[in-house]
């Protein structure tokens, strides 16, 4: 029973992020914590930089969910061995 | 000045004036302070790298400029940036980037512009060109250096700037330029593939002249 279960998380952290990060813009650095927002001065023709807190997925949440997708799904394998030992 | 012309009463106490205050502006001398509250004043910098791109921005802008409208070659002054105020989207590489092997904000809380003199002083309009002559100092390490510059008076918009609190001329600059961080000491050993040695920096800041 456990086997499949950990199968289906696997695969759904696999693809729930790589859904998330396309979403997001599919950004190929580093995550972001803060995204760049500008405003254009009128008077002096400067664009106003400032930071709105928010989390934009980056290679590095793609890499942490592939890691743990395969600790899901090497787990698994553990289990389903596990029961055919128990069986015997 | 001939000696006949210093007998007369009005001469004589312009030259004694003159000879008193030998740091007086001349009408053509104008001061322009950047510290900017509303933080628009800002620069930007970029490092790119074959493996990486890293763009960032500071906004704690200061410092003064006096320039001589007569001779702007004689310009001078000081354009600071607080180290502190440096910026980075990811917190991680934000909290490297002030760290002791990198610009080390804590110890050096401030990168300086000095202004030393213009050259190339091109007008086009309000707008001049110009290459500004100066030394830039970062985390501890002064260089000399010579870059282009932008720059355009605005007359009389310092009124619309504080919502008619003060009256005044607004000078902006536009520079940028590029300096190699192995030159300041910025963690020289760092991989260049992954963080590049030269990093661009743009400066695009207002200064406010209030009338007196």
């Amino acid at each position: 029973m456990m086997r499949p279960i950990l199968r289906l998380l696997a695969v759904t952290v696999l693809l729930g992020t790589g859904a998330w990060w396309a979403a997001a813009g599919t950004h190929r650095g580093w995550s972001k914590n803060s995204v760049e927002v500008r405003t254009l001065d009128e008077v002096t023709g400067i664009e106003q930089i400032t930071y709105e807190d928010r989390f934009v997925p980056g290679v590095d949440t793609v890499a942490i969910a592939s890691a743990a997708a395969a600790v899901l799904a090497g787990m698994s394998f553990a289990f389903g061995r596990a029961r055919k030992s128990a069986a015997s | 000045m001939h000696q006949s012309r210093l007998t007369t009463t009005p001469a004589r106490l312009l030259a004694v004036a003159l000879l008193a205050c030998p740091l007086a502006a001349t009408a053509a001398e104008q001061t322009f302070d950047f510290k900017d509250p509303k933080g628009v004043n800002n620069a930007t910098f970029k490092l790119d790298a074959p493996l990486e791109t890293i763009t960032g921005s500071a906004s704690g802008v200061s410092g003064t400029l006096t320039i001589d409208r007569d001779k702007p070659a004689a310009t001078k002054g000081v354009i600071v940036i607080a180290a502190p105020s440096l910026h980075v989207e990811n917190a991680a590489m934000k909290e490297h980037l002030h760290g002791k092997d990198w610009i080390d904000s804590a110890t050096h809380p401030e990168i300086k512009f000095t202004v030393n003199g213009l050259s190339d002083f091109k007008m086009e309009g309000d707008t001049a060109t110009a290459t500004v002559a100066g030394k830039f100092s970062l985390k501890g390490v002064e260089k000399a250096v010579s870059v282009p510059a932008k720059v355009t008076l605005l007359p009389g918009l310092l009124a619309k700037r504080t919502n008619g609190k003060m009256e005044g001329d607004l000078l902006v600059i536009r520079s940028t330029f590029t300096i190699k961080r192995s030159d300041y000491g910025i963690n020289p050993a760092a991989p260049t593939d992954k963080v590049a040695d030269e990093i661009e920096i743009s400066l695009a800041i207002a200064g406010a002249s209030p009338k007196k």
